[in-house]
């Protein structure tokens, strides 16, 4: 294994998200959530599990569900409103299309919630992961119909809103008070600069 | 569910089933081809939903559940080799590291650069007898 | 009443996940580059896909279909950006748009400079780039 410095233990419970996932998968297969149908999932998965080893995916140790509901609702939400603008645009678009790379600097450095993110924007049409620095934690994206400092800035602040919503629900102690420091201090930034 | 919105439903999606294949049929490059056949399959996926509702039976989901599974790995496989193949269609023939480079005249050198010395370099080791 | 309801609602997401599959199409059609054409195809494959399975989800009139539709979702939703993106990568890195049509380009200088260390140091990956272009560059 390359996690030499894990111990076993953390292993078996890192592995347990995986097993309970594979065990549902096999249970909502058969629409039978019977005990039958769950021991022999159970016993399939740990099989599967066994047999094809894959390096073990480390979660971070905290999870808050009030925020991942949050993230959940205003992703469904992005979701539409995007498929629609792109609907309308593929509609009425005129010639010279305007689209643009973007690179975004993200806040974390683990290679797990990169993805997430890097999922989630690439879900929501009209933005597009092109190329990952995975060192820097820099994303590119390709933007549709957005051209100039402008709309580039306003694609980052969005990027870093569903960055923040993400790290809020499922990130690790450190990051989500990283991102709670980051919100307050650009809120009393933009009420001194109200004032 | 009513006929009518299932008929409507069908009209929509055969028409989008059309616009897919023309570009499967049109598409200038292998990637186009690729993601066309992509979104073919999710049009299929939407016939699948339509077809249970219209017929109320529902044992279809298990097809749709596995080609969410693997649908993908097709486009990711032919992505992977098209990626170094250099385009020899039509359209993009006309040398085109000078074409992306317009803009950016300065890039083109370093480019040219990088690939003068490279090749020196190379000749150089065959000389060598390497 | 409720039952009415439902079938308003179920009648609308069917429409609308089958418009989203159009909209797709029609973007396909008209977009002129590969990378613009993902952001269309992108589509029903997801919003298009959500209301589909809600459709069959009201059509049900049950909960026991709920995980299944979950999961088929949830895997959905897992592999479309990879494949999404291992096209957008391939289609930008061989240049598949035409020149003028990014406003806006972080990435280039980026790959560029990549590309020439890469072709400084190992001389093996020279032969697949055809001759003719480097020629053409020294002359003009």
């Amino acid at each position: 294994m390359t996690h030499s410095n894990h111990s076993l233990l953390t292993r078996f419970l890192h592995g347990i998200p995986s097993f309970l996932w594979l065990t549902f998968v096999w249970c909502a297969a058969w629409r039978d959530f019977g005990l039958p149908s769950v021991a022999f999932g159970a016993i399939l998965a740990l099989l599967v599990l066994l047999v094809f080893r894959l390096p073990t995916l480390y979660l971070s140790n905290r999870f808050n569900i009030w925020y991942a509901l949050v993230f959940l609702g205003y992703f469904t939400y992005q979701v539409a409103r995007a498929s629609m603008e792109v609907f309308w645009f593929a509609l009425t678009y005129k010639a010279p299309l305007r689209n643009s790379v973007v690179a975004v600097k993200l806040r974390t450095e683990s290679d797990l919630w990169i993805t997430a993110i890097s999922h989630a924007m690439s879900l929501i049409p009209g933005s597009l992961v092109v190329d990952v620095d995975r060192g820097n934690s820099i994303l590119y994206f390709h933007v549709l119909n957005a051209s100039g400092q402008d709309a580039a800035e306003e694609f980052r602040v969005e990027a870093h809103r569903i960055e923040a919503m993400i790290l809020k629900a499922v990130g690790s102690k450190e990051e989500f008070a990283m991102i709670t420091a980051d919100e307050s201090r650009s809120k009393t930034a933009k009420g001194s600069h109200r004032a | 569910m009513s006929t009518t919105v299932i008929w409507i439903c069908g009209l929509i999606l055969t028409v989008a089933a059309c616009g897919t294949v023309y570009r499967i049929w049109r598409g200038p490059t292998l990637l186009d081809r690729v993601l066309a056949s992509d979104v073919l399959v999710s049009i299929i996926v939407a016939v699948l939903c339509v077809n249970m509702v219209a017929k109320d039976s529902y044992e279809l989901i298990t097809l749709i559940l596995l080609i969410s599974m693997v649908g993908f790995i097709g486009s990711v496989t032919v992505a992977l080799y098209a990626n170094n193949a250099p385009s020899r269609e039509k359209r993009l023939e006309p040398s085109r590291i000078q074409e992306v480079n317009r803009n950016d005249p300065q890039a083109a050198q370093r480019l040219a650069e990088a690939k003068r010395v490279a090749k020196a370099r190379k000749r150089k080791k065959i000389k060598e007898g390497k | 009443m409720m039952d009415a309801f439902l079938n308003v609602l179920e009648a609308v997401c069917l429409v609308l996940g089958c418009l989203m599959s159009l909209g797709a199409a029609i973007g396909l059609i008209r977009f002129p580059d590969i990378l613009s054409r993902l952001h269309a195809g992108t589509k029903p494959q997801v919003f298009g896909l959500m209301l589909l399975l809600l459709a069959v989800l009201i059509d049900t009139r049950s909960w026991a279909y709920l995980p299944v539709l979950v999961v088929s979702l949830l895997l959905q939703l897992l592999t479309i950006p990879i494949s999404a993106h291992m096209v957008g990568r391939s289609g930008y890195r061989n240049k598949h748009f035409p020149a003028g049509d990014l406003k806006q380009d972080d990435l280039r200088t980026v790959i560029e400079e990549a590309e020439a260390e890469e072709n400084a140091t190992d001389p093996q990956g020279e032969d697949s780039q055809p001759e003719s272009d480097v020629d053409s560059m020294r002359t003009s």
